[in-house]
């Protein structure tokens, strides 16, 4: 399938993680927190400068996922909360179709020392959701924007 | 065992052998986090950790008061009498339907700090409760495994005689241990019962075997109501299929309830 460009819709965007056999998995998801890297700022202005500047850090990457509970994914997801092992992540955005191969995706690709991890799974039953925190592994490669999924 | 999605009105809620499941209107966040402090070294790429300690919390559940002169069959007795101890308490997720075995089901081994009536202005009076983590259970044995979810073996339900039933297939052996909760509601005659799990490597009756360190030991028909927790080692093989098993002396029925957390 030929990649779209233009604007798409969320019905398009999936979200994958690697379950606790690192075989990538699509969870049931419906909200995604925000996705990129977030640059620290830190202060580097002067008393004669003319204006404020500051120097961006090392970035950190950090965010939230949930959906529906569904079975399939609460095994996937909570058979690796807590763990340390890297774990591949990968959210692709189909341009108005199915994700396709040329079309964006944010996440990495885990090895034995890059990946993501799982720090919090909570299931409300309130309203029978799940949310769950991805974290970076220390020493990690960063996640990256990309045209090819992780694998 | 079903797949996909379910409404929080097959959800059943056990605590210490009382069956809470149509006294209780809400059940808060079941909440699994670990500490996590991010660092960089000067030339990493990216910020990040390792999962440390972890905290299992049953959120605030939300109860209906209801009260009986007999305290055995009264919930506000049930409830109001638990407060401040250790209490073991199950909620088996049913999918679209009762509770089966496989389903997922939420163990939490805690105090119960506090269970409160606060009538509204209008409306049933209803109440809380709410639980306080804690590293082990109620005969002070230390929690080797800080995983809260497992899936059901045995449905509540009364049982007469052993199993000679097939067992849940976990797709594989694995070989780091895990532990389980009994809740034991009611029995019937003067005696006592064992509560165990069976493990095999094919689903046949033959094949099962018993699991070192997962049995309840004699429960005597005076300590039920209960519920009991036992540990295996963490490095205890555990094989693809499980299932439940009972041993009765004396007495002759047993309802109960039992789950299991395969560690990893």
């Amino acid at each position: 399938m030929a990649p779209n460009t233009g604007r798409t819709l969320n019905k398009y965007v999936t979200v994958h993680l690697d379950d606790s056999g690192n075989q990538l998995r699509q969870l049931v998801v419906n909200n995604i927190g925000g996705i990129g890297l977030d640059f620290p700022e830190e202060d580097k202005t002067a008393w004669s400068d003319a204006i404020q500047g500051v120097l961006l850090g090392i970035p950190t990457f950090s965010t939230t996922i949930g959906g529906p509970f569904d079975v399939t994914t609460h095994g996937y997801v909570s058979g690796v909360n807590g763990g340390n092992t890297p774990l591949s992540f990968d959210i692709r955005f189909g341009v108005r179709q199915t994700y396709a191969a040329g079309e964006p995706q944010f996440g990495i690709t885990s090895s034995a020392t890059d990946g993501v991890l799982i720090k919090n799974y909570t299931v409300n039953p309130n309203d029978m959701t799940w949310q769950a925190t991805v974290v970076m592994a220390a020493g990690s490669a960063a996640p990256a924007w990309g045209t090819a999924a992780e694998s | 065992m079903a797949d996909g999605r379910t409404h929080q009105k097959y959800l059943q809620i056990y605590q210490n052998g009382y069956d809470l499941t149509g006294e209780i209107h809400r059940i808060g966040d079941l909440d699994w986090d670990y500490d996590f402090i991010e660092i960089a070294g000067l030339n990493w790429a990216i910020q990040g950790g390792y999962c440390e300690r972890g905290h299992i919390n049953t959120g605030q559940v939300n109860t209906i008061l209801r009260f009986d002169t007999t305290a055995a069959d009264s919930p506000h007795d049930w409830i109001t009498g638990m407060d401040g101890k250790s209490v073991n308490t199950m909620i088996p997720f049913g999918i679209r339907a009762s509770p089966v075995m496989g389903d997922p089901v939420w163990m939490a081994v805690h105090e119960q700090k506090s269970s409160k009536v606060t009538p509204a202005d209008s409306g049933l009076v209803v109440g809380t409760i709410n639980y306080s983590p804690s590293y082990d259970d109620a005969l002070n044995n230390a929690m080797l495994y800080d995983i809260p979810w497992g899936y059901l073996l045995h449905v509540k339900a009364a049982r007469t005689a052993a199993s000679t039933a097939t067992g849940h297939d976990n797709g594989a052996e694995t070989s780091k241990g895990g532990w389980m909760m009994a809740q034991v509601f009611a029995c019937a005659g003067t005696g006592n019962v064992t509560i165990k799990i069976q493990h095999a490597s094919t689903n046949l009756n033959a094949s099962f075997e018993d699991v070192t360190g997962l049995t309840t030991g004699a429960i005597a028909n005076t300590a039920i109501p209960g519920a009991i927790v036992k540990q295996a080692a963490i490095d205890a093989t555990i094989k693809q299929y499980t299932r439940w098993q009972i041993a009765l002396s004396g007495i002759t029925s047993v309802t109960f309830a039992l789950a299991f957390v395969r560690g990893r």
